[in-house]
């Protein structure tokens, strides 16, 4: 598995360049190399959908984290793993001739690709940071598939409402991945938390853990957010804003599904609490009808099949909930229905809206005559969708039926069933109207007059996915243990519901027991003759029911995002307007007072700082520098002229020196000399360009700043009269302490063979400061780079200056340097 | 500065500046020095050059074939590459421990340098971070002002 997911990835990283090499044909290679994969993975079928059966594999990573490569396929895995695989490479051949003009097609397979891998990884990864990584790559890749075509605001708005929607919930989730990860640990009372997946599940008496409730609502808002669960619904039809090949793989067959994974990988160990069942069943059953409402009312290709992906993601999500064999068997089978017919009505969309230009299906007609083949896949595709005899969406709905209408004892009362299978018959029969409209209406219906009467004809590349979706479809049913039976089996053991006996998903299994007198039966058959009802009178009822959506949507989920998202700017705003008020005096007053604050508190927190200090007397050297420095600060201060401020500051800069010097400490003498003098030279290259000198404060501010400058002196004194009490011998010996200058004299030569201590501080036992030291500094330089090169071209071009942080009346003088630098007022 | 006095005092002091900045740099373990001081050191070197010649001369001179300077973005970088790579080197060479000092003996002296180290290589890196920096740093505002 990881193999695979590496050959993946390489190939989505070198994506590119092949397509660009190959032209036409790098999509059908691309095609293969997934289809090879999805060979792979079918070859392990046998081993992994017996009793048991899984691969497992382990790569260290991470250890001392707990964080390794370990992959692990079971049957849950396997099925989602063919579908990546197998419709990824149908949708790989189909996006090759579909974008074939696109200017950005090249890098389109890179990011599907990537995609892809991430996808794989999510469904095969045993380790719980490691199905976090991915889940977050799938995010990522999906933002970046869905703003493809970014030059269109649409499409930048639609890919940053899903990145902030399922990245919020990755959040979440992996805040839920710690948590599961702790409390599981605690449960097995191993130290550090078990971060192996299927361990995980394993452990008993997960479900008592008091972490457990915390674990489970955030799983569940990743899972949530990601499978587009009511509320957070809205991101998905939005996100059709992608060419149609991502929506047919991503936001109809496999991404949205990493929700439905996670809660199905979660079930085993999961179901044994109460309120894991309830909170899927109530979320699943509330997102199936609020998404079946919502298709009902659309009349966009795509946006109908996004609405009824959101209806089936709620069917999931709730039969995972209920819990049992059934629950499992009807949320397996339907999974693996709903893949293959969505994703073979999404190409069909795709392939309609390419030929005719059009995207409404109310003005599409007629079109079986240009594209037949296309046309009898979409009837299949429609047909299984709306749940009609012999195809495996019927297989799929008939379980559900089943379900509903046998609850085991433990889940739920007969009350609740009724409520139950009402909600799935209500979505049943509005899914069967979407499907006549989908699959019937754009080939077979009459058009309409002023209708696209001109289809071209598709490419092989175009018609052979959803044929081959659709062929799967009908062979479902018809020879169950061909592939349908054994998927559904090896994902119900995963479920933690292994059916006991090989399940009948077979026609005549499926129509004759209950043919006598079933309710699960009769609901199907109904739902097919009332859909297909409210099909033909649609034009009666329609907009009566957007009228009626449109009144309640001022309190739609998706009017309260945007008023969050507003909300949130609104607030960066006013927050940078305040914290960045773009005036140096501002920012100096903020760090020294917060430096003064700080080492004060700490200062006075300490008791009697001095106490330590002895003084070790004074010469006339001593006294004469003090009292240059004293004059040369004061001096600075009182000056009209920048220059000599600066020159008088050097002073002070020297005396420091000449002190080090007298201390008998070169280095730092050296340094500061050196220093001094490159500040001086700087200086004077930026006073030519600073205004005239002025008198810009008025008495209180500089009363005001003259009290910050005594109290940041005051702390500094104190500060150093502590460090130096602190380490004198006598001191330290008393509290039984070696002072650390003894200590790292002593080992500089043994550890770091070097006699110099200072050095030997700055660059090995320090080395890490000095190491972020020189980063900052290299950072610091690249941002003078860019103020001084990127400065207002108004005087030089013509065009606008930039926009200017502050505004004083003394910068037009000098729209040569950037504002930073300019007095303040 | 047209001063023909101090130009002609710039051009002889240049070279012995950056040589005693080497110098500096490398005596730095077990003398007064170091990559800090002597990147500073050098870097003031070029600035006194600069004064006299201007800045577009001085940029001239940081070159390896004559007529195409090394831009100074390149300098920080390679010096920053140094202090992460010796970091690396050290990392590796001790098997986990972060930027932990490895050191090899030389096979013979180099005036009284018995073993060399990756520290020696961190110096160095310090030495260009800080020499392209204050050049940058230098250089830009004195064309700025043009």
């Amino acid at each position: 598995m990881l193999t695979s997911i590496i050959v993946l990835g390489t190939m989505a990283a070198a994506a590119p360049w092949i397509s660009r090499a190959l032209g036409r044909f790098a999509g059908p290679l691309f095609a293969l190399v997934a289809g090879g994969i999805f060979l792979w993975f079918t070859s392990s079928f046998a081993a992994v959908t017996q009793e048991g059966g899984a691969i497992s594999e382990a790569t260290a990573w991470l250890p001392s984290f707990g964080v390794d490569l370990a992959f692990r396929l079971d049957g849950l895995s396997l099925l989602f793993a063919m579908l990546i695989t197998g419709i990824g490479s149908l949708i790989l051949l189909y996006a090759s001739d579909y974008l074939k003009d696109h200017h950005l097609r090249h890098r389109f397979f890179a990011f599907l690709i990537a995609f892809m891998t991430a996808m794989l990884g999510v469904v095969t990864a045993d380790n719980l940071v490691l199905l976090f990584v991915f889940w977050e790559l799938t995010s990522m890749t999906s933002f970046l598939l869905i703003g493809f075509d970014h030059d269109k605001e649409e499409s930048r708005k639609s890919a940053v409402q899903a990145l902030l929607v399922t990245g919020l919930g990755g959040l979440v989730l992996l805040a839920g991945v710690f948590l599961l990860g702790i409390a599981a640990g605690n449960a097995a009372g191993v130290q550090g938390g078990l971060w192996r997946l299927s361990e995980v599940l394993e452990v008993e008496g997960l479900t008592e853990q008091p972490l457990f409730l915390g674990a489970m609502i955030c799983l569940l808002g990743g899972a949530f957010t990601k499978s587009a669960q009511f509320p957070f619904h809205f991101w998905l039809p939005n996100a059709m804003a992608a060419p149609t090949p991502v929506s047919a793989y991503l936001h109809s067959s496999t991404m949205v599904k990493a929700g439905v994974y996670l809660v199905m990988r979660l079930n085993p160990a999961f179901d044994d609490s109460l309120a894991w069942s309830w909170t899927l069943a109530g979320f699943g059953a509330t997102t199936m009808v609020v998404g079946a409402v919502l298709a009902a009312r659309e009349t966009y290709f795509k946006k109908v099949l996004a609405y009824s992906t959101v209806s089936s993601l709620g069917i999931m999500v709730m039969f995972t909930g209920v819990s049992g064999e059934i629950g499992a068997e009807a949320a397996v089978g339907y999974l693996l229905a709903h893949a293959l017919f969505k994703a073979c009505l999404f190409l069909i969309a795709g392939s309609t809206t390419h030929a005719t230009g059009s995207k409404d299906i109310e003005t599409l007609g007629g079109l079986r005559r240009a594209m037949p083949l296309t046309a009898a896949a979409a009837l299949i595709g429609g047909l299984s969708m709306a749940g009609a005899p012999p195809l495996l969406g019927f297989v799929g709905k008939e379980l559900l039926l089943k379900a509903t209408t046998h609850p085991p004892e433990s889940f739920i009362l007969w009350k609740k069933a009724v409520v139950l299978t009402g909600m799935v018959t209500v979505s049943a029969v509005l899914t069967v109207m979407v499907s006549v409209l989908v699959g019937w209406r754009p080939f077979f219906a009459k058009p309409k007059q002023g209708e696209p009467a001109e289809a071209h004809a598709l490419s092989w590349r175009m018609v052979t996915p959803p044929v081959v979706l659709a062929l799967l479809t009908l062979v479902g049913p018809l020879v169950p243990r061909f592939f349908a039976a054994p998927l559904i089996e090896g994902g119900m053991a995963s479920l933690g519901h292994p059916a006991e006996y090989p399940i009948k998903i077979a026609l005549w299994d499926l129509m004759f027991p209950f043919a006598k007198f079933s309710a699960a039966f009769a609901l199907s058959i109904g739902a097919l003759f009332v859909g297909t009802w409210l099909y033909l009178i649609r034009a009666r009822w329609r907009p009566t029911l957007q009228k009626t959506l449109a009144l309640i949507n001022p309190i739609s989920p998706l009017t309260n995002y945007d008023r969050v998202l507003k909300g949130t700017l609104a607030f960066g705003r006013w927050q940078t307007k305040v914290v960045q008020s773009g005036k140096l005096s501002r920012y100096v007053t903020a760090i020294v007072l917060t430096t003064v604050g700080l080492s004060a508190w700490a200062l006075i927190r300490s008791g009697d700082p001095i106490q330590g200090y002895e003084n070790s007397g004074r010469t006339f050297l001593d006294v004469t520098l003090l009292v240059l420095m004293a004059i040369g600060a004061v001096a600075s201060t009182r000056y009209r002229s920048r220059l000599a401020a600066i020159a008088s500051l050097g002073v002070v800069g020297y005396c420091v020196a000449v002190i080090f010097v007298v201390l008998g400490v070169p280095d730092i003498a050296m340094t500061q000399f050196s220093i001094e003098t490159l500040t001086v030279i700087i200086f004077v290259l930026v006073i030519y360009a600073l205004p005239r000198f002025n008198v810009y404060s008025g008495g209180g501010r500089r009363i005001f700043d003259a009290g910050i400058a005594l109290a940041f002196g005051a702390t500094v004194t104190v500060l150093v009269l502590t460090a130096q009490g602190n380490s004198t011998l006598a001191t330290a010996t008393q509290a039984g302490l070696t002072p650390i200058s003894q200590t790292l004299g002593e080992l500089s030569y043994v550890e770091a063979f070097g006699k110099n201590v200072v050095n030997v501080i700055l660059v090995d036992f320090r080395g890490m400061d000095t190491m972020g030291e020189i980063t900052v500094l290299g950072i610091a330089a690249i941002g003078i780079f860019t103020l001084l090169k990127l400065r207002p071209e108004s005087q030089t071009a013509g065009t606008a200056p930039l926009p200017r942080l502050t505004e004083s009346p003394a910068d037009t003088k000098s729209r040569s340097m950037p504002n930073w630098m300019e007095a303040e007022q | 500065m047209n001063s023909l006095i101090f130009q002609t005092a710039a051009r002889t002091l240049l070279p012995l500046l950056l040589l005693f900045s080497f110098i500096i740099l490398m005596v730095g373990h077990n003398e007064p020095g170091g990559g800090f001081v002597g990147g500073l050191v050098a870097a003031g070197a070029v600035a006194m050059y600069a004064m006299a010649f201007g800045a577009p001369e001085a940029r001239a001179l940081i070159r390896i074939k004559p007529g195409k300077p090394i831009p100074l973005t390149t300098i920080i970088g390679v010096g920053l590459a140094m202090a992460y790579g010796s970091a690396i080197i050290g990392t590796l060479a001790h098997g986990g421990t972060f930027m932990e000092g490895w050191w090899g003996k030389l096979p013979f002296a180099i005036g009284g340098l018995e073993k060399i180290g990756t520290v020696v290589l961190f110096d160095i890196g310090v030495y260009v971070t800080v020499f392209g920096v204050v050049l940058m740093m230098l250089f830009e505002l004195e064309e700025a002002r043009r």
